[in-house]
């Protein structure tokens, strides 16, 4: 069942209410603050709750209303948040003193954060009315933005953060709709533009965006349909150029029954936009001025576009890339090499080629004074780029990255000369999958992506030139470049084409990577087709080569070798010679945590290419993390899947650890490359997520860290929230660990479903793409293969914890163990907790018999929460067991049912208190028989085993009508059992051929209405206990008064 | 050095595809695709830092003006009684709006400060004036005989005709003895953490230095406890003998149930009573009321409602009834 939000706050809101009023009517005063510090509840109690407690500032502290907790200050859930500020509104008197207390405590706050919560007292108090002054506000905020790229970043985060808790009145001023076009301008950030349509021209906005933003454009195709437009892809070098914002912004106008319609709308393919009523002509305006009109196609026949008319485009760009082409001179022969690489050179620069034309050049550079790491480069002169190397010596895990600018001219005597310094460089000759063994040695700072078209003759090109390969490595962080012919229809000799160049930084690298694979695809389904067409049609194979914009490839696409294949024709050489020298390939560790049962295993074998039975082994899936050694750290003692990347020079481990929310964990981030965390989309995916970014960043903050929602799949509707819930998380995660420098162009997926797989290889992409190869570890060849059997011996090897093998010799329940033993081999404890060691299982059990005492009506038992509390008191057992990073009251109450289900143990309530009950523990002071006077009022007969339902029955009983005094079974020369109890009524159970037989007595024929009303009861359990085709029957006996 | 727009992806495909099998094959390959391999002093010097374009791009980029010919998805998209149409540019602007900045923009006006570094200001004390010294004093206080001649036992002392062995005085409450303060930083004191503070401050303001003992610990002093890093705490030491113990606690009674630094009752228990078999007067300071104390710890040591209602009588009542306590 699944909830939403709302719902959900409710709940809590209701929880709150309930158990502690003064703190709901706390949380009430507090909810405008965007934080609130022990200072803020402090004087909101005594100012405007003085009959409350100082108890509920602590009451409110802990209570669920609240999303996150600090050591300084708390968060309250946002739509918990929202619930109870606008029902504070509804006491205006109330809420503007309560702001003032907010407003004077938090004058040390950021001005951003109190500018937020001002704006939003005065939308919730004054409404629409106060557009004006909230506007006026919130310029201040844009003026800064002005002042500096400092500025202008600190701001773009506040507003990315703050927008889901600005108040609609506040989101829907102009400058909060400039505010969000900058913010998501600048960071990347898609945000929504829903606000954008209620007031904002794209003219008022466009100035805000940063000139660099003109250069970055996405083609769009667009449809004029009955009553609506609707965005499509677009065919390269068709449709509406389009500045790429997050989302692709446009300004639509049209007019219906002489009236204007102006909207601002997000111009993705896919998007329509009910224009309420057919309309002719439909203006869309860009955020660079830019204007189109669609109209219908009666009306376009005056169109002055000519075919073939060239493009104008800037020159000046390509030049200057032209220009950044490293050369270096040759400075001695050296043995030929068959491989190059991508380098860092600059800042921003990375210089990659793949195919050596020549030998390699040693040249020298100077990275830094002192610094011979990598002085000696070799230097691929043929193919016009640097390719450097560490020197001899060094180990190649050292990452070239170290080198920093600017290269200098190298001495004479040790061999090159760089002539230029490289400033940039063009990238290419990759793709994505050639890249995947050297990326470590890779690093490109943030790049600012652009792209540009130069116009030339169709004649200048060499015969069959297609364009450049794509695609650069999307984990090369920062580059990519291409070229592309967008009008290649035009195949006469003198006709003129466009050739289109990206160079893009990270954030291009998806589309480019796209572009690259719609083309295989294409081409492998022209391909197919062409065969199709001329076994099946071939008189008709004209129609192959029919200029078709909108089904891609173009001809000569079709029909040439694309560049990528041939990039593709020559991986694996390339990895082979990476790895050859290389000691191995280097892989990294991935820690999947979050919640029970959120979906981690399923992702990661939806992640994992490999995730074949004999790849994935389900007994490493442990429900809890270990500590191992003195420092209590959690390894996570699971290896969920493993994934070999590109043939073997890189793979990812995924790690898997969770255990219940409330209890605390530590995470050993030791040797991790990145953090996944996965929240459920139907289960408080932002509560979840929340709570585990928390616990990793109590673990490390330098550890990248993904945040996505798993199982979208189950509801796609709570999955929408969900996505909006996590963006926000993960937003807020980025910049907390930093800003987005490294990685701020990449925005991985936020939902995720394994079983449709949707965004699954895009997660895939992200993790690989965050991962600071350079930092992970290399392992010998073969030893990655290895490494999840590995992982699995380890897990086996663990050593039995000790004492566990023998339990109290000489005890009446030792015999017990052994007959455990067997049975252990694998429990579910609770729901999603699986004990998969023996071991451990028993080691449970045995601190339950640790705390078990007589004190509950003699017969040994513990009070499950007790249990919990009392591991640390268990001395040499607690360090055995301290390795149960796990919410002990819910390991021993799975472990409980456990025994249960053994029939070894009863779980029984005491008023609210669960009670594991021992019975199996009794075994003193038996009395063999009954006193000759005894009177039998109960004898019961059923087919099947007697004792597990006399253990079952008996202890039920013990514990209903306490103070049990014995209880035995399998005593010395006993074939049955008995109890004995007061009032005196001893109850014996035993077995022949099959058949069991109970009988009940007493001793104490005064007692006889009250042992029969017991004898009653116990007909009643013996009932529900016995399966429901065993026989049974009751004989009467001579004390029997029940029966009557 | 001749750059054609033919560029390196070529050179590098064609070599692929060609595999020249020496130095000159491959520049002669690079001559046919009009990249000449330029000697060393041809090459072009770096273009510097690759910084945003200007808004007017230097050779101004004019927009394509597209043929009219149908949209591209337009085949696929006919949806039932929908006409598709085609789609035309038929005008631009000249140049990006991006220099419109608003008019408001340019006049004077606020604009947003940055961030500070201010420290939050403390809470409203627990304590607090005017009557927070009077509660601490009367709390700590130990009593010792040197207060005035007490005449009446004088008196009577000699009426008996005893000798008087020595003067009595009247009892007179000190804080000579100094305190040992036992400051609880388990999570479930973290909404008063400054207020520990501030108390530790007052505290420190009317004791003397060598009187004033501070020691952390989490949960319950029977733990380990010490005033450095909980790393390197230990097993908690009774202060001199005399020094009443003041805990400041929430005696397991706030933070989350699966708080691991939360006490348990029983632990608290048994701590009192070590304490007070060691001669000790144990006092908590607990910020709740006193119907969430656990009533068997009321009993076991002189709780003390931590809060700014709190009354100097209602301490000097609550002490009184621990002194009135069979040790």
């Amino acid at each position: 069942m699944t909830t939403s939000a709302a719902e959900v706050a409710a709940d809590r809101l209701q929880w709150l209410a309930d158990h502690s009023p003064d703190a709901w009517r706390l949380a009430r005063l507090a909810s405008p603050a965007v934080r609130i510090e022990p200072h803020l509840l402090r004087s909101l109690r005594v100012e405007l709750l003085p009959d409350a407690d100082v108890g509920t500032e602590a009451d409110l502290w802990f209570s669920p209303v609240v999303e996150s907790q600090g050591v300084d200050a708390i968060v309250l859930d946002a739509q918990t948040a929202d619930v109870l500020r606008r029902d504070l509104a509804g006491e205006a008197d109330l809420f503007r003193r309560a702001s003032d207390i907010i407003e004077r405590a938090h004058e040390q706050l950021p001005p951003a954060l109190r500018l937020e919560e001002r704006i939003n007292a005065i939308a919730l108090l004054e409404g629409e009315a106060a557009a004006g002054r909230i506007d006026d506000e919130l310029r201040t905020a844009i003026r800064a933005m002005t002042t500096s790229p400092e500025r202008a970043g600190e701001i773009a985060r506040w507003v990315l953060r703050a927008w889901p808790r600005l108040h609609e009145t506040v989101r829907n001023t102009p400058a909060a709709a400039t505010l969000a076009l900058a913010a998501s301008t600048l960071l990347r950030r898609r945000m929504t533009a829903d606000p954008l349509a209620a007031r904002a021209r794209l003219t008022e906005l466009s100035w805000v965006l940063p000139s660099i933003q003109f250069n970055l454009y996405v083609q769009l195709g667009v449809e004029l349909l009955d009553g609506s437009l609707s965005f499509v892809e677009a065919a390269s070098g068709t449709g509406l150029r389009v500045p790429d914002t997050k989302p692709p912004l446009v300004e639509l106008e049209w007019h219906i029954g002489g009236e204007q319609q102006v909207r601002v709308v997000d111009a993705v393919p896919g998007r329509v936009v009910d224009l309420n009523g057919s309309v002719a002509e439909v203006r869309i305006g860009t955020l660079d001025g830019a204007e189109y009109v669609v109209t219908r196609e009666a009306e376009a026949a005056d169109s002055t576009s000519a075919v073939g008319e060239p493009e104008w485009l800037d020159l000046s760009l390509f030049d200057a890339v032209a220009e950044a082409c490293v050369r270096v001179a040759p400075a001695e022969p050296t043995r030929t090499a068959e491989w190059t690489t991508a380098f860092y050179i600059g800042p921003y620069t990375l210089a990659t080629s793949r195919w050596p034309l020549e030998g390699r050049e040693r040249i020298r550079i100077m990275p830094s004074p002192g610094d011979d790491t990598f002085d000696i480069v070799n230097a691929n002169l043929g193919a016009d780029v640097l390719v450097m190397e560490p020197a001899t010596g060094h180990a190649h895990s050292e990452p070239v990255q170290m080198a920093t600018p600017p290269l200098q001219a190298a001495a004479p005597e040790t061999g090159g000369d760089l002539q230029v310094e490289p400033t940039r460089v063009v990238i290419l000759g990759h793709d994505g999958e050639t890249l995947r063994g050297v990326e470590g040695l890779a690093w490109v700072s943030d790049f600012e992506g652009r792209e540009f078209a130069v116009t030339l003759d169709r004649r200048t090109l060499p015969a069959g030139f297609v364009g450049g390969p794509v695609i650069a490595s999307d984990r090369v962080r920062g580059l990519v470049a291409s070229i592309e012919i967008r009008d290649a229809a035009a195949d006469s000799p003198g006709a003129a084409a466009s050739v289109v160049c990206h160079i893009a930084g990270a954030s291009a690298i998806f589309d480019a990577y796209e572009l690259f694979r719609k083309r295989r695809s294409a081409r492998a389904a022209s391909a197919s087709a062409s065969a199709s067409t001329q076994q099946n049609a071939p008189s008709e194979p004209a129609q192959q080569h029919a200029p078709d914009s909108s089904s891609p490839p173009p001809p000569d696409l079709a029909q040439q070798n694309a560049p990528a294949d041939l990039v593709e024709d020559g991986a694996p050489e390339f990895v082979q010679s990476m790895t050859s020298d290389a000691g191995g390939p280097r892989f990294a560790r991935i820690i999947v945590v979050g919640d029970l049962a959120a979906g981690k295993s399923e992702l990661i074998r939806a992640l994992s290419s490999d995730a074949s039975p004999q790849n994935v082994d389900d007994r490493c899936t442990f429900g809890w993390v270990e500590r191992r050694g003195r420092r209590p750290v959690s390894s996570g003692a699971q290896v969920a899947g493993t994934e070999p990347l590109a043939g073997g020079p890189a793979g990812l481990v995924f790690y898997e650890c969770t255990t219940d929310r409330r209890w605390p964990i530590e995470i050993d981030l030791e040797f991790t490359a990145l953090a996944l965390i996965v929240a459920s989309v139907i289960d408080k995916p932002g509560q979840s997520a929340q709570a585990w970014v928390r616990r990793i960043q109590d673990a490390s903050r330098d550890v990248p860290v993904l945040v996505v929602g798993a199982q979208a799949d189950a509801n796609p509707e709570i999955a929408k929230l969900a996505e909006r819930e996590i963006n926000s998380i993960a937003a807020g995660l980025e910049i907390r660990q930093g800003g987005r420098s490294r990685f701020e162009a990449i925005e991985p997926p936020r939902i995720v479903s394994a079983r449709t797989r949707q965004n699954v290889d895009a997660l895939r992409e992200s993790i690989i793409e965050r991962i600071d190869w350079s930092a992970q570890p290399r392992v010998e060849p073969g030893a990655f293969e290895n490494a999840r059997a590995s992982a699995v011996r380890s897990l086996s090897a663990r050593p039995p914890i000790e004492g566990g093998t023998t339990l109290r010799p000489g005890d009446p329940a030792a015999g017990w163990h052994d007959r455990l033993a067997p049975l252990t081999g694998e429990r579910r404890v609770a729901d999603g907790i699986v004990v998969r060691d023996p071991a451990l299982f028993e080691a449970l059990v045995l601190t339950i018999i640790d705390v078990a005492d007589k004190r509950y009506n003699n017969v040994p038992a513990a009070r499950i929460d007790e249990i919990g509390r009392r591991w640390p008191d268990l001395s040499s057992r607690w360090q055995q067991l301290r390795s149960l990073d796990l919410d002990p009251v819910t390991v021993i109450r799975g472990v409980a049912a456990e025994l249960e289900r053994l029939r070894l143990a009863v779980v029984v309530m005491a008023g609210n208190t669960e009670v594991i009950a021992l019975p199996f523990l009794v075994g003193s002071g038996f009395l063999s028989q009954p006193e000759s006077s005894a009177a039998r009022i109960l004898s019961a007969n059923w087919t099947g085993e007697a004792r597990d339902v006399f253990v079952a029955l008996v202890v039920r009983f013990a514990w209903e009508q306490g103070n049990v005094r014995e209880l035995t079974w399998d005593g010395p020369g006993q074939r049955g059992a008995a109890i004995l109890s007061d009032p005196d009524l001893f109850i014996q159970a035993d077995e022949s051929g099959g058949t069991a037989r109970l009988s009940v007595l007493t001793g104490d024929r005064s007692l006889r209405l009250e042992a029969s009303r017991i004898a009653y009861s116990l007909r009643e359990q013996l009932e529900s206990l016995l399966p429901g085709n065993a026989s049974l029957s009751f004989e009467q006996g001579e004390g029997s008064a029940y029966m009557a | 050095m001749k750059r054609g727009p033919v560029s390196l992806g070529d050179v590098v495909r064609v070599n692929i595809e060609l595999r020249p099998g020496d130095a000159e094959t491959a520049e002669t390959i690079r001559e046919m695709l009009g990249i000449e391999h330029a000697p060393v002093a041809s090459a072009q010097p770096g273009v510097g830092e690759w910084s945003p374009s200007l808004p007017g791009p230097a050779t101004p980029v004019r927009p394509v003006r597209l043929p009219p010919k149908p949209a591209s998805a337009s085949s696929s998209a006919s949806g039932k009684g929908r006409t598709i149409v085609k789609t035309v540019k038929t005008a631009t602007s000249s140049s990006p709006a991006t220099t419109q900045r608003p008019v408001w923009l340019e006049q004077p006006g606020d604009s947003l400060g940055p961030a500070g570094h201010a420290a939050p200001p403390a809470p409203l004390p627990l304590f607090g004036p005017p009557r927070g010294r009077s509660i601490l004093s009367a709390a700590l206080a130990t009593t010792v005989a040197e207060g005035d001649v007490d005449i009446d036992q004088v008196t009577g002392t000699i009426a008996e005709r005893r000798p008087l062995r020595e003067l009595p005085r009247h009892p007179v409450p000190t804080l000579r003895r100094g305190v040992q303060l036992l400051l609880d930083v388990s999570a479930g004191m973290d909404p008063y953490r400054a207020d520990q503070q501030t108390l530790r401050k007052a505290l420190d303001d009317i004791l003397s230095d060598d009187r004033f003992e501070v020691v952390s610990f989490a949960g319950c002093p029977s733990r380990g406890a010490g005033s450095g890093a909980r790393e390197q705490w230990s097993a908690w030491e009774p202060p001199p003998a005399g020094t009443p113990i003041l805990a400041v606690t929430d005696l397991g009674i706030g933070s989350t149930p699966f708080d691991e630094d939360r006490a348990s009752t029983a632990e608290w228990l048994r701590f009192a009573q070590r304490v007070r078999s060691e001669g000790f007067v144990l006092l908590a300071l607990v910020p709740y009321e006193a119907r969430r104390w656990p009533a068997a710890l009321a009993r076991a040591m002189t709780l003390l409602h931590w809060s700014e209602r709190t009354t100097v009588g209602e301490v000097r009542r609550a002490l009184r009834r621990t002194y009135s306590r069979p040790r």
